[in-house]
């Protein structure tokens, strides 16, 4: 009964996914049924779009620097609470939760006064900063509950053994850990392709997708942003596809290497 | 540390294991506040400063876009005095506790499924793609299957079993709490997998044989020990739903005043940039206090405990 | 404070304290600044081009991205358009203590005031665009007061159009007055635009102070809102943007739009649903995009260059067609299609502007007319019937 409740579950997932596919193919620019026919048309002009490639390049940059920087600074984060105790802990708890508790809009521009006093000017680097800030509490967060019961002692049998702190945590920890991670880091990408609320701020003359996607629908919503919300959803699938892959490669190499116990 | 640990195995008398311990306990803090540093600094300098500059910028007095110091608390007052704040208030605690509720709740059996009853990460990893589909372009997929003439109206007038469309489906409290639920589910999902992935199976088996039912088991094992992740999950949905006020504007009708819109007024169209400073803050102290609620009826319940359970 | 404590030294120590940590701030930031510059230009093709490069921030349609590609080509320079979604997009990237590098950018009829106060515009030098002159130009909108003040330019129109009600020939009478709206048969059918500015002042048209606004004062404000209510009483919906409204009447949720551009008909004509303009016996409501050089231009001549270039009568033609909207510059007119020249009845502009006009946007401060910010407000708490 719980796979089929699962089952259900997936397809409500889906169901508005599988509508924005189906539509992204649609002959006529409506967006509602009846359904007039295929073409291709608005892949195309997205592809022949400079504007949409270069939305597209902009999002990446952004969505990859602040994964990465978001994944490490998040790491430490997580670890660090783990080890932590009493009321520094929940202070530094709060503060890792804090920035979401806080409207987009507010997070903006609280960034652009700071960016003002130091003299940053708004650029794609600054959209980074404002992202990460963004993810981070959902990436400590997701990490961290899973750190939460994590047993320090299979880390501290490692240096009993001799291992320094960097390879106990690689060759113990990170394994018990990264598909949480790699989860968590997945997400990160993700919030940050949505991301217009900060970014309608922070940005200078640079645009990303969700604000192409914004502009686009300001005089007529048409199959275009399907199509472009395809493209992404294709593309993050092939290289999540590929990760996956690789990791796993990776880990079977290390199983072969080591006997190494089920989690 | 290694001449620490090296040295555990060798105990020699109660008295002298423990100052040990404590070395280690010390040790294990340090680390913790090393580790911390990056984030710390990080988050000092991109969200606590400009913050807090905001926070006393609440004080102050505008003019379009330009803020001028001062110390007066008109902006708290104006925005507790104006009625139009306390409605979309309502509203949006409503998005926000319907919205966690429900993710949490139907991502928890998922959830249990995927963490005891298949091993692979599979299902967990297809819903967070999920949220790779715009979510400017699913809002406006919802529209297609809600809408009068949409998925569902046309396909039950087709069988009959309606005349006329269903007017709540869309542009109503339903159309946002479905759609606000459809986000944040991948998110809930990870969050509950995250937790519950810490209950070893071993535990529901214990409690099945002392003779626990699903029901006991679930509520006297699985919740207190994932409490943590399911109060995260709620608090984090809780908290973007509510702040939410894209969804509520396309598919909340006339119901979709919420505060987060009256927020982005002053921040983006009047340039009231010190008003919409307090009425953040004062929305954040609501989300504290919720969250407060929220463990106060939890703990009430029994169902958080002040204590880990396995230390 | 440290300041203090280093007095001793004289000045020229606290100048010197100064900019050694001013010059480590920079060169830190700087040099971080310039990493990610690096790599991020190199993904970039050629954004600094020799004959010199143009940063425009405007509406999608009326950057000359295709009118002018000739033109950048022949010229050697390059453009970067960015496009925005509401003019407070626009707004976001001037506000701060350090805006935004823009040479170009544009402000919807209104706007002008709240520019005017924040202090970004910057007098336009019209000598160096002939295309902007008497001749030329359709005489509202040369030297009109929401683009010349204290004798000087400060934006140049653009493209103008206008917003009205917008309604489905199959389903619907054609309304002829605002009042038709009321119609029980619209029950439930009829939107209004999440557009403050342009909705606003039809909202003082239907309680009879089309002439006063956008100076109202608290009483006839209040009353203007309380004769609305029955109008909102029809709406199920508000349309987040005119897209919105495009959308809403495409799928059949809505009949009519209160007022709405006139481009309109044509978008839902392509997704298979007949609309049509009607400027009721009251009015309609002018808008109008004009450029501005913002405080931030680098580079003044080329702006001043590339707006005499979109208001010559070709490009002006062109983006008006794409645009479905009207042509500042009067020469256009004759390359306009015929279904475009009548909609804005161009042969008859000035009966046209004496029923349908240009409306400025509400005081910012005032002692006796409602404000800019609470017409926000009170359209916030209309919208959501508090």
């Amino acid at each position: 009964m719980i796979r089929l409740f699962t089952y259900i579950y997936m397809l409500f997932l889906y169901a508005p996914v599988a509508l924005i596919v189906l539509f992204s193919f649609h002959s006529s620019p409506s967006l509602s049924f009846p359904f007039e026919g295929f073409s291709m048309r608005w892949y195309e002009q997205l592809l022949g779009s400079y504007d949409f490639m270069t939305a597209l390049r902009n999002s990446a940059i952004v969505g990859g620097a602040s994964a990465v920087l978001t994944t490490i600074l998040g790491t430490f984060s997580a670890l660090a609470l783990m080890r932590m105790k009493g009321r520094f802990k929940s202070i530094f708890a709060f503060l890792n939760f804090a920035p979401i508790a806080l409207p987009g809009l507010f997070l903006g521009i609280a960034l652009v006064i700071l960016f003002s006093l130091i003299g940053l000017p708004r650029s794609l680097l600054t959209v980074i900063i404002g992202h990460t800030l963004f993810t981070f509490p959902f990436f400590v967060e997701s990490v961290r509950s899973r750190l939460e019961y994590f047993d320090l002692s299979y880390e501290e049998a490692a240096r009993d053994l001799g291992a320094s702190p960097l390879k106990a945590f690689w060759l113990v920890t990170l394994p018990i850990i990264g598909p949480t991670i790699a989860g968590a880091a997945i997400l990160a990408i993700a919030l940050s392709l949505d991301e217009f609320l900060i970014t309608i701020f922070v940005t200078g003359s640079e645009t990303t997708l969700p604000l192409l996607i914004l502009s686009m629908i300001r005089r007529a919503v048409d199959p275009s942003i399907n199509a472009a919300s395809v493209f992404m959803l294709t593309l993050t699938i092939a290289i999540i596809a590929i990760a996956g892959l690789v990791m796993t490669m990776r880990r079977r190499r290390l199983e072969l290497e080591r006997a190494e116990p089920a989690e | 540390m290694n001449a620490v640990n090296q040295s555990k195995p060798v105990v020699v008398g109660a008295e002298a294991s423990v100052p040990i311990k404590t070395v280690s306990i010390d040790k294990k803090a340090l680390s913790g506040y090393l580790l911390a540093t990056p984030p710390l600094l990080f988050l000092i300098i991109f969200f606590l400063v400009p913050s807090i500059l905001l926070f006393v910028a609440s004080f102050w007095t505008s003019k379009t876009f330009t803020m001028i110091p001062a110390a007066t608390i008109a902006n708290y007052a104006r925005t507790l005095s104006a009625s139009g704040f306390y409605d979309s208030l309502w509203i949006s605690m409503q998005n926000g506790f319907w919205t966690a509720t429900l993710s949490t709740v139907i991502s928890a059996p998922v959830a249990y499924y995927i963490v005891y009853k298949t091993r692979s990460n599979a299902v967990l990893y297809l819903a967070l793609v999920s949220w790779f589909s715009s979510y400017l372009v699913r809002v406006y997929a919802w529209r297609t299957i809600l809408g009068t003439t949409g998925v569902i109206n046309s396909t039950l007038q087709q069988f009959g079993i309606i005349d006329q469309p269903l007017e709540w489906l869309v542009f109503s409290k339903f159309s946002v709490i479905i759609t606000l639920v459809h986000i944040m589910l991948p998110f809930t999902l990870l969050l509950l997998v995250s937790g519950l992935r810490d209950i070893k199976k071993d535990y529901l088996e214990a409690s099945a044989d002392l003779g626990g039912g699903g029901f006991t088991t679930l509520w006297k094992v699985i919740i207190p020990m994932a409490h943590k992740s399911i109060v995260s999950s709620f608090m984090f949905t809780f908290v973007l739903a509510a702040s939410d006020y894209i969804t509520p504007q396309l598919l909340g009708g006339r119901d979709a005043m919420t505060t987060g819109l009256l927020i982005a007024n002053q921040f983006r169209s009047v340039g009231n940039w010190p008003l919409g400073a307090a009425m953040a803050y004062l929305l954040l102290a609501v989300f504290m206090l919720v969250y407060a609620t929220l463990l106060g009826v939890l703990r009430a319940a029994n169902l958080a405990p002040g204590k880990r359970y396995h230390d | 404070m440290k300041k203090e404590s280093e007095m001793g030294y004289g000045s020229s120590g606290v100048d010197l304290l100064e900019s050694i940590t001013m010059k480590r701030r920079t060169f830190l930031l700087g040099a971080a600044a310039s990493a990610a510059g690096l790599y991020i230009g190199s993904f970039a093709p050629g954004v600094m081009a020799a004959d010199g490069h143009l940063e425009i921030l405007g509406w999608e349609g009326e950057t000359g991205d295709a009118e002018l590609a000739d033109w950048r080509k022949n010229r050697g320079i390059t453009v970067r358009s960015s496009y925005a979604s509401t003019q407070d997009d626009i707004t976001a990237r001037l506000a701060g203590t350090d805006p935004v590098q823009l040479d170009l950018t544009m402000y919807a009829l209104g706007y002008e005031t709240i520019y005017k106060e924040m202090d970004i515009l910057t007098p336009i030098d019209t000598s160096r665009i002939p295309n902007y002159s008497p001749d030329s130009t359709i005489p509202l909108f040369y030297k009109g007061n929401r683009w010349y003040w204290d004798g000087k330019q400060w934006g140049i129109p653009l493209l103008w159009g206008m917003n009205t009600i917008v309604y489905n020939v199959k389903n619907v009478k054609k309304p002829k007055v605002y009042k038709d709206l009321l119609d029980p048969k619209l029950k439930g059918k009829l939107t209004f635009v999440d557009d403050g500015l342009s909705t606003w002042s039809i909202i003082a048209i239907i309680a009879g102070y089309g002439d006063k606004f956008p100076n109202l004062t608290r009483a006839e404000f209040d009353d203007a809102f309380e004769k609305l209510k029955p109008y909102r009483d029809q709406c199920r919906v508000f349309a987040s943007s005119a897209g919105d409204a495009v959308s809403l009447l495409a799928s059949g949720e809505v009949d009519a739009v209160f007022s709405l551009s006139a481009f309109a008909p044509t978008e839902t004509a392509k997704r298979g649903v007949e609309t049509a303009l009607s400027v009721p016996e009251e009015g309609a409501a002018l808008w109008c995009d004009a450029l501005f050089i913002p405080k931030t231009a680098k580079d003044v001549p080329l702006a001043l260059e590339f707006i005499n270039k979109v208001l010559e009568p070709e490009t002006q033609a062109k983006m008006a067609t794409t645009m479905f909207s009207a042509v500042t510059n009067q020469k256009a007119i004759p390359l306009l299609p015929p279904a475009l020249r009548e909609t804005f009845d161009y042969n008859n502009l000035d009966s046209f502007f004496q029923k349908s006009k240009l409306y400025g946007q509400p005081p910012l401060s005032s002692d006796k007319y409602v404000t800019y910010a609470e017409w926000v407000d009170q359209w916030a708490n209309f919208k959501g019937s508090f």
